[in-house]
C-alpha cells in the first residue's frame, strides 16, 4: 500500500491527468464528429451505434495510450537510476506489482471517467430506448480488462528497456494491428492481444451491400475468449515479472 | 558546417537499431493490405490501384506519423541523457545547423520509409499475380508521401524537443494521424500537417488527385515555421541539468 501510494507520489508531476484528458479528448472529438455525420436511422439505434463505434475507437487509441502511460510510470526509474536504490529495499517483485496496481487504478479512473462522459452524450443526443447501464458497465469493464492485459505487455517492456523506443514501437504496432483486426476472421483476432478489443465486442453489425443499410444487436462476447485474454495476461505478467525480478541492475 | 553535424547525427545513430522499426514495421501493412485485396477482389478491381489503396488504407494515417514521432523523439532523447545537453549547446556551431542536421536526418528516415513501403508493394503486387504493368506514378506518390513526412518530422521534432520525454511526442504524432484523417474528410486537409502525410501518398483518395500548389505551399509553411520555433526554442532556452 505504501508502494502504491509512493507510485502516485513520483508521478504526481509527469502530467498523467494530460495524458488521460488527451486521450477522453480524441475519443470525444472523433465520436462527436462521427454522430453528427449519422443520418436520422442510425440514430434511432443510438446506443448501440455509440458503444460499436467506441470499440474501434478503443482498438486504435488505447494501444498506444497505455504504453505511453506505462513508460511514463516506468522510465523515471531509468532516468534518475533509482534500481539500485530501491531494490535494496523492497523485492523486485513487489515492486512490480505496485507498478501494475498504478496502472490498474489510473486505467480505471479513465475508463470510468470515459463511460461517464459518454452517457452524458448518449442522453444529450437523445438516443431511444432505456440506457443500457449493463452493457456499458460491462463494456468499460472489458475495456479495463483487455487493457490491463496490454499494459501488463507495456510494462514488462519498459522495465526491460531502458530506451523507450522499444515499448513505444510495440505500442503503435498495437494500435494498428488494434484497428486492422476489426477486418480479421476471429481466429486471427485471438492471436494478437491487441485483437480482444473488438473480439470482446457487446454490439454487431450487418450491413446489406444492396441497400447500404446497417442494422447493430447486441451480442454477448464468448466465455472462451474472456478466459483467452486471461491466458494472455497471465503470459505478460509472468514473463514481464520473471525478466523484471531477475534482471541485474 | 551543416554536413559536419550531419555527420555527426549519423554517426550517433550508428549502433542504434531504430532504423530497423521502418524497415520491418511497413512489412505488416503490406501482408494485411494484400491480404485484404486478395479477399476482396471483386470489389477491388483495380489491380495496382487496389492495391494502393489497401497498402496505404491504414498506415499513412495511424502508423507512419507515430513512427516518424519515435525516431524524432529518439534523436533528441541523445541529446535529454547524460547531460549531453551542454556539449550540445557549448559545441562551437550554430545551433541552426545543429537542428538542421536533425531535421535532414529525419527527412532521409521519411524517405526511407517511403522506400521501403515502394518495394514492398511492387514485391506484394508480384506476387499478388497483377499482370498489368506498374503504375508510372508510383514514385511521385512516394516522393509526396516522403515530403509530407518532412512535415510531420518538423512538428514532431519540435514537440519532442519541448517535451524532454520519450512517450508523450509520440503519443502527439498518432493524435495528430487520427485529426489529420477527420481534417481531411473535412475537406481541409491541406491546412493540417499530419494530413499531408496522406494527402501526399493519395490514400483514401480514388481518383489519386494532388492539387500540387496548396500542397508544396502548406508543406514549406509547416517545415518552416517548425524549424524556426525549435531553432528560437534552442537559441533561447538555457540547458537544464537533469
Amino acid at each position: 500500500m505504501k508502494l502504491l501510494r509512493l507510485e502516485f507520489y513520483k508521478c504526481r508531476r509527469r502530467k498523467i491527468v494530460l495524458v488521460c484528458a488527451a486521450v477522453l479528448a480524441v475519443e470525444l472529438i472523433w465520436m462527436g464528429v462521427f454522430l453528427t455525420r449519422q443520418d436520422a436511422e442510425n440514430l434511432q439505434q443510438g446506443w448501440m451505434l455509440l458503444l460499436y463505434n467506441l470499440t474501434i475507437v478503443d482498438a486504435i487509441v488505447l494501444p498506444l495510450s497505455v504504453a505511453t502511460l506505462a513508460s511514463r510510470n516506468c522510465e523515471l526509474e531509468h532516468k534518475g537510476n533509482t534500481w539500485k536504490l530501491l531494490e535494496t529495499m523492497v523485492p523486485a517483485g513487489r515492486l512490480y506489482k505496485a507498478k501494475l496496481c498504478w496502472g490498474a487504478l489510473v486505467l480505471a479512473m479513465l475508463l470510468l471517467i470515459r463511460a461517464g462522459l459518454f452517457l452524458v452524450v448518449g442522453v444529450y443526443n437523445q438516443f431511444p430506448g432505456p440506457i443500457p447501464w449493463r452493457q456499458m458497465g460491462l463494456f468499460t469493464f472489458v475495456s479495463w480488462a483487455v487493457s490491463m492485459m496490454v499494459y501488463a505487455l507495456q510494462q514488462g517492456l519498459s522495465l526491460w528497456f531502458v530506451n523507450q523506443a522499444a515499448a513505444l514501437v510495440c505500442g503503435i504496432l498495437g494500435s494498428f494491428l488494434g484497428i486492422l483486426s476489426m477486418l480479421f476472421p476471429a481466429w486471427l483476432k485471438r492471436c494478437e492481444p491487441w485483437g480482444y478489443y473488438g473480439l470482446l465486442s457487446f454490439v454487431g453489425m450487418d450491413w446489406e451491400p444492396a441497400t447500404g443499410a446497417t442494422r447493430f444487436y447486441w451480442l454477448w462476447p464468448q466465455a472462451a475468449d474472456a478466459a483467452l485474454l486471461v491466458v494472455w495476461a497471465a503470459l505478460f505478467l509472468a514473463a514481464g515479472r520473471t525478466l523484471f525480478v531477475k534482471k541485474e541492475v | 558546417m551543416l554536413l559536419r553535424c550531419l555527420k555527426a547525427e549519423i554517426q550517433k545513430c550508428r549502433c542504434s537499431p531504430v532504423w530497423l522499426a521502418f524497415l520491418v514495421l511497413p512489412i505488416i501493412p503490406s501482408v494485411l493490405g494484400t491480404g485484404n485485396y486478395l479477399a476482396n477482389l471483386e470489389v477491388l478491381d483495380n489491380g495496382w490501384y487496389s492495391l494502393w489503396s489497401q497498402h496505404t488504407l491504414f498506415s499513412s494515417t495511424f502508423f507512419l506519423p507515430a513512427l516518424l514521432g519515435v525516431f524524432c523523439a529518439w534523436q533528441w532523447r541523445l541529446e535529454h541523457w547524460d547531460h549531453n545537453w551542454n556539449s550540445f549547446l557549448t559545441a562551437p556551431v550554430p545551433v541552426g545547423c545543429l537542428y538542421g542536421a536533425k531535421l535532414i536526418l529525419a527527412a532521409g528516415i521519411s524517405l526511407l520509409a517511403q522506400v521501403c513501403i515502394g518495394a514492398l508493394f511492387l514485391l506484394s503486387g508480384k506476387i499478388a499475380g497483377i499482370s498489368a504493368p506498374v503504375p508510372p506514378e508510383l514514385p511521385q506518390w512516394l516522393l509526396f508521401g516522403a515530403l509530407g513526412g518532412i512535415s510531420v518530422c518538423a512538428v514532431q521534432l519540435f514537440f519532442s524537443l519541448v517535451i524532454r520525454a520519450f512517450a508523450p511526442p509520440v503519443t502527439i504524432g498518432l493524435i495528430g494521424g487520427i485529426l489529420g484523417l477527420l481534417v481531411t474528410a473535412q475537406g481541409l486537409g491541406y491546412a493540417f500537417p499530419y494530413s499531408l502525410l496522406c494527402l501526399g501518398m493519395r490514400a483514401n483518395n480514388p481518383q489519386m488527385k494532388l492539387q500540387m500548389l496548396p500542397f508544396f505551399f502548406s508543406a514549406l509553411i509547416y517545415t518552416a515555421v517548425f524549424a524556426i520555433l525549435a531553432v528560437g526554442y534552442l537559441r533561447r532556452w538555457d540547458a537544464a541539468a537533469e
